[in-house]
């Protein structure tokens, strides 16, 4: 017993210590769902049990979490609308997708000649490589997707249009989450379809349809339009999903350029995976 | 006592005003966070109960947290360093060893050896918080970045505010 005491006043500085620091551990893995996963993985002695607990107060303090995200997306946005709307040509800006790391450059242009009623459409702006342009940047408006940057000269691009067959652009239902490809009807330009949703999926009408952020070239979350109806498919074990647009592409005029950083990167994965393909 | 607990009051609620309203505020760019706010700690008398230092470190990190929504990376970054700071100060010793009332500054332990205190605690703090802040390996550089950057800032910083301070002690 007197030498428990000895111990403990001998190395209560290095209990208090440790104490103190568990604490703050515990603490910062319950704030981040992120975190405590990758604390769980790794010191796995943690049992099942006590991972589900966690996770039912995790779900509360996350609730807090959520919030405050979504109160800087809609800072981020409304700063977006009213730079939309003041910003001269050239001047660009960055912001952070907090929810899945991509650092966005956006640089406003300028549409300065747009078609909307060939069955091939292209937009041209008045950015070029020399503003930092390069191909396959993802072009959108404050409504919606407007295209992909297809070829670029010194002052000025081409981008193509959403309003061209070979434009897809990854999507993906609100209410479910299921994604799936969105593209053109090739014929009414404010609407758009989504071929292979699966036939299990409840379709609801009203619903909004945003991107995926799958692919490195459109953020996540950009509102494309909603749901006007839908058919199935029962060969195919398919529902096409028809989609009347956010967008009017009629009237386009201040666009966004976004530049994703992290692009190559993802690139040399899916050239990876491709490799493993193969 | 008193009079200097006062004194010492009014020092922490000035440092906690200048960090959470002015340089948490910034946001200049994703890499850049200067924190000064663990001078509290380092500007403290010599022979302070080393485990009243570690509690002043760790609540002062949690205040950091609650306003930041860090979880707990500010609290145990305090700890460490308020944990760590008796070792570095003995190591690098005042000028004057004889008075243990004294605080580390520029005036007491020479510019040369505080610059390499401060510069210490620091990089033991902000590798600790910006690390416990991602907690992943994908986001290595980014963080890395991160935190080079933000000591940098942060020590120049607070060398600045000791500058300040001689002023004032002459």
């Amino acid at each position: 017993m007197i030498n428990i005491l000895a111990i403990l006043k001998r190395f209560h500085l290095q209990i208090l210590f440790g104490v103190l620091v568990f604490a703050g551990l515990v603490l910062t893995i319950q704030q981040n769902n992120y975190q405590r996963t990758k604390f769980i993985n790794s010191a796995n002695a943690i049992s099942g049990g006590t991972y589900a607990t966690i996770y039912h107060i995790e779900e509360y303090f996350n609730l807090r979490e959520v919030n405050t995200e979504l109160q800087k997306e809609n800072a981020e946005l409304r700063s977006q609308l009213v730079t939309s709307l003041k910003k001269v040509n050239g001047e660009y800006f960055t912001i952070n997708d907090t929810l899945y790391n991509q650092k966005y450059i956006y640089r406003v242009g300028e549409v300065i000649s747009n078609s909307y009623t060939k069955p091939n459409n292209y937009i041209t702006l008045n950015l070029g490589s020399d503003d930092g342009i390069i191909e396959e940047m993802g072009v959108i408006s404050p409504s919606g997707v407007v295209g992909i940057v297809g070829a670029v000269s010194a002052n000025f691009s081409t981008v193509i249009s959403f309003l061209h067959p070979k434009t897809s652009i990854s999507c993906k239902l609100k209410s479910s989450g299921v994604s799936g490809f969105l593209k053109w009807d090739n014929q009414d330009i404010s609407m758009a379809v989504i071929n292979d949703i699966p036939i299990t999926t409840q379709i609801q009408e009203g619903d909004s349809i945003l991107t995926s952020g799958h692919s490195s070239v459109f953020p996540a979350g950009i509102f494309m339009g909603t749901i006007e109806s839908s058919e199935s498919d029962l060969d195919n074990q398919m529902q096409r999903v028809m989609v009347r647009l956010n967008i009017d592409y009629s009237s386009l005029n201040k666009v966004y350029v976004v530049e994703n950083l992290f692009k190559s990167e993802l690139n040399s994965l899916h050239n990876k995976e491709k490799e493993l393909d193969d | 006592m008193t009079r200097y607990f006062q004194k010492y009051a009014l020092f922490l609620v000035l440092i906690l005003c200048f960090q959470g309203l002015i340089l948490n505020q910034l946001n200049i760019s994703h890499y850049l966070l200067p924190m000064i706010y663990p001078l509290i700690i380092l500007y403290q008398i010599r022979n302070i109960n080393t485990s009243l230092l570690l509690l002043i470190g760790f609540f002062l990190g949690l205040i950091m947290d609650l306003f930041t929504n860090t979880g707990g990376a500010h609290a145990v970054a305090c700890t460490v360093i308020a944990y760590l700071r008796p070792f570095f100060l003995s190591s690098l010793g005042p000028a004057d060893m004889g008075s243990e009332q004294i605080k580390p500054s520029i005036t007491n332990l020479g510019l040369k050896n505080y610059a390499v205190f401060l510069f210490l605690m620091l990089a033991i703090h902000h590798i600790l918080f910006f690390t416990l802040e991602a907690f992943s390996i994908t986001i290595l550089w980014s963080t890395l970045l991160r935190t080079i950057m933000s000591l940098i800032f942060s020590w120049t910083l607070i060398m600045g505010i000791q500058y300040l301070l001689i002023s004032k002690e002459k």
